[in-house]
């Protein structure tokens, strides 16, 4: 317990990453967005989603973190399962606290009357349907996906090099052009659909938990035969 | 004294390349090790089977007792400091003396910043806009501070000016007789660390081909030299492992132990007899005139 902890310490040093980075990112989008609202005169609704981004932060970080990380961990005799630990204690830190950052800049958005200027820029309607707890859920299992899909293919290179990520993806690549191909086939699709529109953002997002567990599972299994 | 590490048939392959062949070994506590050898001659592989960093394709390894795979009571006694050792490019030196403290349980602090005043390193520097030798004097500095029951080195010199590798050989020789550990040095600059080695293994593609006390080793081989017939007649029999005649002059290496008798033997043929080094000695010995193998003439 004591070494996981400080595998997440280890990793908190790095406040660089973890925290000014994304931070500095969103409050640039969010100025230069501001600003485009307030100059425009068209008093439609400006949607721009600018949260999105910081999902794909998470996910680039889940990719850069073990050649950033792994490699350190090891040297300093840390076992592999510490190493795992830790790491998903540092991302569900900066996860709970992003989530929760961004409840209370939604709240201060709606309440603000969209900045004065019509800019939904944390809030997008169906993902900010329902309670505040739930929009947390939303939030914080979205990143928590995100970071565990990047994470999973940086496991695969460390464990089985160039060749295992060409093969993920040829596989990846040949599932989805399949399933996609079914789907339209067998008209899946529109059950799909229906199933979607009738189910809520929260909803999704409990279903997406089995996904990031498999994938956090997968990428554990990888790095215990990890090497340096 | 007891066993720190205990190495059976201990075989790495990759591919067809056999790094590590069929080793086996036990190193003891609180001695100071030199495992020697030439560029890929699988000592780095070897240190990465001992700390689990790699896995071996056979055989047997207990650190501590234990096997150190996953294994956070031996790790935890475990320092490997390796010459490519990659770090978060955001960490600065005291970012990394930082963690260092979070995992190895007899750190000390003000030793490890007694050492980088040493090493004249500067703290707030980023690590990845350090030069080679100030890259290995930080290896060097989380190495000795971490006072790790098992403390490796993986050549520490690279790239280290002479004052900067004395330093560190003063360090070492200085910590060790404070802290008493077991330290496994890998080099091939052998001549500067030989006096202070214990214990001497030396590992040729990827076979452990000479496991022996230093003391012993530095017994084992001489130099004759003197008129090329005293010479021949002096070592006739014995195992000559290298000749190298001057006009009527041979000097000849010869790997024996050398008895009263034979000293006397010398005298009387009006031949010079001196101890050859370590360096020298391993020369001879990996430079494939032996096939890999040591044949010591008790």
């Amino acid at each position: 317990m004591n070494r996981t902890i400080s595998v997440l310490r280890m990793h908190a040093r790095n406040k660089m990453m973890w925290v000014y980075v994304p931070i500095f990112i969103l409050c640039i989008n969010f100025a230069v967005n501001l600003l485009i609202s307030l100059l425009l005169i068209d008093p439609t609704p400006m949607y721009t989603g600018g949260i999105i981004q910081l999902y794909i932060y998470m996910f680039v970080m889940g990719i850069i973190i073990i050649p950033q990380s792994f490699p350190l961990a090891l040297g300093l005799s840390v076992s592999r399962k510490n190493y795992f630990l830790g790491t998903t204690g540092i991302i569900i830190l900066v996860s709970t606290a992003f989530a929760f950052l961004w409840c209370i800049t939604a709240q201060i958005e709606q309440q603000s009357d969209y900045w004065g200027g019509n800019l939904h820029f944390f809030t997008i309607p169906y993902l900010n349907d329902g309670t505040v707890f739930e929009q947390f859920c939303i939030y914080f299992i979205l990143m928590m996906n995100f970071y565990y899909v990047g994470f999973v293919i940086s496991s695969v290179h460390r464990r089985y090099g160039n060749i295992g990520l060409l093969v993920l993806f040829t596989c990846c690549t040949l599932l989805l052009g399949i399933g996609g191909f079914a789907f339209y086939y067998y008209q899946w699709w529109i059950t799909l659909i229906r199933w979607l529109n009738d189910i809520s953002a929260f909803h999704i997002s409990l279903w997406m938990i089995p996904f990031g567990l498999c994938c956090a599972m997968l990428s554990y299994l990888l790095l215990r035969k990890s090497t340096v | 004294m007891s066993t720190v590490v205990k190495v059976k048939g201990l075989t790495k392959t990759y591919g067809n390349v056999n790094a590590i062949q069929d080793i086996s070994f036990s190193i003891e506590s609180n001695k100071i090790y030199g495992l020697l050898g030439r560029n890929g001659a699988g000592k780095t592989t070897l240190m990465h089977l001992i700390t689990a960093q790699q896995f071996a394709s056979s055989g047997d390894i207990q650190v501590f007792g234990e096997h150190p795979y996953e294994n956070n009571r031996v790790l935890s006694q475990c320092c490997f400091i390796k010459e490519s050792q990659k770090y978060p490019d955001n960490y600065r030196i005291n970012d990394l003396l930082e963690v260092s403290s979070f995992f190895f349980p007899n750190w000390d602090r003000d030793y490890a910043h007694a050492l980088i005043e040493l090493f004249k390193l500067p703290l707030t520097r980023r690590i990845k806009k350090l030069s080679r030798g100030m890259l290995s004097s930080i290896g060097i500095v989380v190495g000795l501070a971490s006072r790790a029951p098992l403390t490796m080195f993986d050549e520490p010199y690279l790239g280290l000016d002479a004052v900067a590798r004395s330093l560190f050989y003063e360090q070492l020789i200085e910590d060790y007789g404070k802290y008493p550990r077991t330290i496994i040095l890998s080099t091939h600059l052998i001549d500067e660390v030989s006096q202070m080695l214990e214990h001497v293994m030396v590992i040729d593609n990827g076979k452990l081909i000479i496991d022996e006390d230093a003391d012993e080793l530095r017994g084992l081989a001489f130099t004759v030299i003197g008129p090329a017939t005293s010479v021949e007649s002096f070592i006739v029999g014995r195992n000559v492992i290298d000749r190298k005649p001057f006009g009527g002059i041979l000097s000849a290496t010869i790997m024996t132990r050398l008895s009263l008798r034979d000293q006397q033997q010398a005298a009387t043929l009006g031949l010079e007899i001196s101890s050859i080094s370590l360096q020298q000695l391993i020369i001879h010995m990996t430079n494939g005139r032996l096939n890999g193998k040591v044949a010591i003439d008790q």
